[in-house]
């Protein structure tokens, strides 16, 4: 296996001052925005998605004071995925038995793992294009879906997408790949005129 | 899964697209590139998706969700500095300092108990996984965590497992055991150690009693609001069961 270079690209470095409360203040200012992104394309729900970033810097802010760790970014990002999951979680089994039927009458490959729950104000907002990209991202499966917004909007290195996932590199590299080349299939899709 | 790799490479072309690999392994798989027509297909969906995201604003978050968080930062601030100004102060860094004594890494007594008030305050926080079946509990741990936590039934000695659930301390995960003692409700919290052994060490803090210890490459914290001698019971029926 080649060795893989570790980037910390974009990583605000984070000094860490005696009073733990300004500290706090900066990670927020410096990582919410990253935070707000990962849980509104995890969530797929503008409302959901402010919850969700509220009770992680909840969670975030309880434990920053034992926090040793390197990357803040990294560290942040963990505790929102952590709790967008449980939340969607909380929300699948409320509508498991719809989900059920429908994955009972499709083979078991990539286009029926393709996730058609979208949001129904899903970017509501923007430009046809962009909706278009949205939209197909959007249908990525969850697992897929994380690795993609965290390479290419969050732009983290492999090793960082592996922590936060807590997955092996090797996993983000498949799941990177297999992500891409649904995306590339449903962007296909997309350019034939809607019925 | 059904995404089988035509070409072995094209992880590595990925790599290198997104900037992963060195100068001379980067040289030798652009070689590879030049002569492999999947590794072509790829690194043209490489191109086609990236271009596309690049179309896509990422979220920004709203102005109101900002100043909440920021609100409740300095609200917290502020009671920092009122528990900084008790004199009860040195008694608990006295007793923080007691537990931590290992290395900077381990997780603070306060926020475990931290995580076991929230959960108790909480009931839908208290548990991820609901069983009272050990083999049930295992198994959702090893789905959600890099490690596999040792999961144990009391049930037959007096302490019924209820489930568990993953809490984030310290920024790692940590599995964490919940049992039943009566009316109350003991917290085992878990998480990889290392080869440090340790035996089991107590402290009471905020009314809370917890012990600590190693077995096994795992650290172990058990916090409950039952007493010292029950939660040493506790400790010793989980150290004997299997």
């Amino acid at each position: 296996m080649t060795e893989l270079r570790h980037t910390p690209s974009g990583t605000t470095p984070l000094n860490r001052p005696s009073d733990n409360a300004a500290s706090f203040e900066a990670l927020v200012a410096a990582h919410l925005d990253a935070a707000y992104n990962l849980a509104r394309w995890l969530a797929r729900d503008a409302t959901l998605a402010q919850d969700i970033v509220q009770d992680a810097m909840v969670r975030a802010l309880t434990y920053f004071s034992t926090f040793r760790g390197e990357n803040p970014r990294g560290w942040l990002l963990q505790i929102v995925r952590n709790v967008a999951l449980g939340e969607i979680d909380k929300r699948k089994r409320a509508t498991v038995s719809i989900d059920a039927q429908a994955q009972n009458s499709e083979m078991a490959t990539d286009a029926a793992l393709i996730d058609n729950a979208i949001g129904p104000e899903e970017a509501a907002n923007r430009a046809d294009d962009e909706r278009r990209v949205s939209e197909c991202v959007a249908r990525l499966p969850l697992e897929l879906r994380e690795c993609l917004v965290l390479r290419e909007w969050e732009d983290l290195s492999y090793k960082e997408i592996a922590r936060v996932i807590e997955v092996p590199i090797g996993t983000v590299m498949s799941r990177l790949w297999r992500a891409r080349q649904l995306l590339a299939e449903l962007l296909g899709e997309g350019l034939e005129p809607k019925p | 899964m059904s995404a089988e790799l035509e070409c072995e490479q094209t992880l590595l072309v990925q790599a290198d697209f997104d900037g992963e690999l060195a100068a001379a392994e980067a040289f030798a798989i652009n070689q590879h590139r030049a002569h492999c027509a999947t590794c072509v297909r790829a690194y043209e969906t490489l191109l086609k998706t990236r271009d596309a995201t690049r179309r896509a604003a990422r979220f920004e978050a709203p102005a109101l969700l900002r100043a909440r968080v920021l609100k409740r930062a300095s609200i917290r601030k502020s009671r920092i500095a009122f528990w900084m100004s008790g004199a009860l102060v040195g008694a608990a860094a006295a007793s923080a300092l007691l537990l931590l004594g290992g290395p900077a890494s381990m997780t603070a007594t306060d926020a475990l108990i931290d995580s076991h008030v929230r959960a108790l305050q909480s009931p839908q926080h208290l548990l991820d996984v609901v069983s009272t079946e050990h083999h049930v509990v295992k198994p959702w741990f090893d789905g959600h965590l890099s490690f596999a936590p040792p999961v144990k039934d009391l049930a037959p000695t007096g302490y019924p497992l209820r489930g568990g659930r993953v809490d984030v301390l310290n920024g790692r995960s940590v599995a964490v055991l919940v049992y039943e003692a009566g009316q109350h409700t003991i917290d085992l919290f878990v998480w990889p150690q290392g080869e440090q052994q340790r035996a089991v060490r107590g402290s009471a803090e905020r009314g809370f009693n917890t012990r600590q210890w190693t077995s096994a490459g795992m650290e172990l914290t058990v916090i409950s609001d039952v007493n010292a001698d029950e939660l040493d019971t506790f400790v010793s029926r989980w150290q004997t069961a299997r």
